[in-house]
């Protein structure tokens, strides 16, 4: 790599300095695993650099089924895989960070990073997206994922929080990595069941790499309220592959294979929620 | 500004300007078998494998470097070049993450050994011959070793030791005539703590206990490591936390100090490690937590009908 032109490096105590800074026209870095090469090689520029590195709070890092998943913007990707609710309930982005490229990058480039560089072949976006992440600003602003892509949010991004799955529920992420963008390929599904855990309550489908994370309302929809089939995956795959308009017919069949699978695969992780033993300890509490 | 950096155990303090990146202060200090290209470039930052090339000097003042000029003379680097694993532009990086694997796991099997590579090109020489080189300077391997990281493997080697779990065969230790109770055990290490636990399963009833277990934590947050792995183990074995009443954890053998120790980690590095316990003793796993009586025992019906 180049050797970095030069620029200032802020490392303020506080959100509220940082913010100062940033609205003045910094720019904020987390690991740096995506802005410095893009710094040395002359696609970004920046005078004056902020790390958030110094400001407590961000650090955090919490999973749990019932309360949801948040992640802080100074937390590393690594960090999440010994997470065991992180692996268990919230697989999609346990799965995207297990598959990074290099999983040494993991060790310094952050998760929030990921997200704000805003990039196709980044993979956390399109996992948290269809986790139904929300991107919190400092200053107290949330931006759902969905929206986020749509437009970057003004201000410093402190913290993704996704939502609690389901009690039966699951998800996953998939990627087929031929290159950068747009020939890498990447997606995120979750299926969540009703109470009666034989129809599909709601579902979110996530198609990335092509291009920035989206979300496929219209097969969102025709999944709900459906029994589970493999029909249906692949009726709610192609179109989501419909709506991302993909020209190129071998990118088009790898976004329908891979959008079908992790459905499949999302399906699969949230029946094997339903678990006899749970009948058996809820049938317990409603007779004793 | 003046950052300062532990160079392979001596301390260094060099003037970096903001742009600076961790491969120049390296190179600008000797250290040049780390070269500044995609997967050229790790070392050992605090404990961990990462790519010098993309970290800013200034944002790493008071880190701990490894690289692998460090590692001269050392067994893994013998056996990089016995087994002709080195001489790439990649091996000083290669030599690198095969040494924090080999810290975390000193017993290490062939299939890890090929996954901690994973992301590596291993150009020049293919993979094969650096899962060699890591092999033999596993425990496992004839010259036994790479020393385990401070605070991370050496107490789990100490306490595997300890209980006599080096002259074991697999699939669990059998404890009565009929081969129905078993023995297993696993080694878990996570931020700042090492541990090991034994368990006992009665495979007709699928009934786990835990009958050992081993803890290197900080002294000052022992009580709250206590705590945090009591309530692990209740999560891990029972459907309730709140059942974790219903047992006492087995006195705990400490031993030794290291760093800080995180309870949350030390609890979550328990539930992995006495699974695996259960998995080494059955010979099968169970899906979910808790690992309850019922899914144990399904898990071994699935895996070994009767």
């Amino acid at each position: 790599m180049r050797h970095l032109p030069p620029f200032r490096l802020s490392r303020p105590a506080t959100i509220e300095e940082a913010a100062a800074l940033v609205a003045a026209g910094a720019r904020v870095i987390g690991g740096g695993a995506s802005l410095l090469p893009d710094l040395a090689e002359g696609r970004a520029t920046a005078g004056h650099l902020v790390s958030l590195d110094r400001i407590p709070g961000l650090d955090e890092l919490y999973a749990n089924p019932k309360v949801g998943l948040r992640i802080g913007a100074n937390v590393r990707a690594g960090r999440l895989l010994p997470d065991i609710w992180t692996g268990k309930r919230f697989a999609a982005i346990h799965e995207a960070v297990e598959q990074m490229d290099a999983p040494w990058i993991g060790n310094s480039g952050t998760v929030v990073g990921n997200l704000c560089a805003r990039r196709a072949d980044h993979d956390m976006g399109v996992a948290l997206t269809a986790l139904e992440g929300v991107a919190k600003l400092a200053g107290g602003a949330e931006v759902p994922l969905a929206a986020f892509w749509d437009a970057a949010p003004d201000g410093i991004v402190t913290a993704v929080h996704c939502p609690g799955p389901g009690t039966d529920a699951g998800s996953a992420f998939k990627k087929l990595a031929r290159g950068a963008a747009p020939r890498k390929v990447s997606a995120a599904a979750t299926v969540t069941y009703g109470v009666e855990r034989e129809r599909i309550l709601a579902a979110t489908l996530v198609l990335g790499g092509v291009a920035l994370p989206r979300r496929f309302p219209a097969a969102e929809a025709l999944l709900a309220g459906q029994l589970p089939d493999p029909g249906l995956f692949d009726a709610a795959a192609g179109l989501a592959v419909d709506a991302a308009g993909l020209k190129d017919p071998v990118l088009a069949a790898q976004a329908f294979a891979l959008l079908r699978d992790t459905l499949a695969q999302a399906n699969a992780r949230a029946l094997a929620r339903h678990d006899h033993f749970d009948d058996a300890a809820e049938l317990a509490e409603e007779q004793p | 500004m003046i950052a300062r950096f532990t160079l392979n155990g001596t301390p260094r303090a060099v003037e970096v300007a903001p742009e600076t990146r961790l491969i120049e202060v390296l190179h600008d200090l000797g250290l040049t078998a780390a070269t500044d290209a995609p997967g050229c470039d790790i070392v050992l930052v605090d404990d961990r494998p990462a790519a010098a090339g993309l970290l800013l000097a200034q944002l790493h003042d008071g880190a701990r470097i490894e690289t692998v000029e460090g590692q001269a003379g050392q067994a893994l680097l013998r056996q990089f070049a016995a087994q002709g694993a080195a001489g790439q532009p990649e091996t000083p990086a290669l030599v690198m993450t095969a040494l924090h694997a080999l810290r975390v796991n000193p017993w290490m099997t062939e299939e890890e050994a090929r996954a901690a590579l994973l992301g590596h090109a291993c150009a020049g020489t293919g993979h094969a011959p650096v899962v060699a080189a890591m092999m033999a300077a596993s425990a496992r391997g004839a010259e036994g070793a790479v020393t385990p990281g401070p605070g991370i493997a050496d107490p789990v080697q100490a306490v595997a030791a300890a209980f006599g779990w080096d002259s074991r065969p697999p699939g669990g230790t059998v404890l009565d005539d009929g081969g129905r109770l078993r023995l297993g055990c696993a080694a878990a290490s996570a931020a700042g703590i090492a541990l090991a636990v034994e368990v006992v399963v009665d495979r007709d009833t699928g009934h786990a206990a835990l009958s050992r277990l081993a803890v290197v934590p900080t002294p000052r947050a022992t009580a709250g490591v206590t705590a945090a792995l009591t309530r692990a183990a209740g999560h891990a074995l029972f459907a309730a936390p709140d059942a974790s009443h219903a047992f006492t954890l087995p006195d705990i053998l400490w031993s030794g100090q290291v760093a800080d120790t995180d309870p949350a980690a030390a609890g979550q590095a328990l539930a992995g490690a006495i699974a695996a316990a259960i998995r080494d003793a059955t010979g099968t796993h169970a899906a979910d937590l808790p690992l309850t009586s019922d899914r144990i025992l399904a898990a071994i019906l699935a895996h070994d009908p009767i």
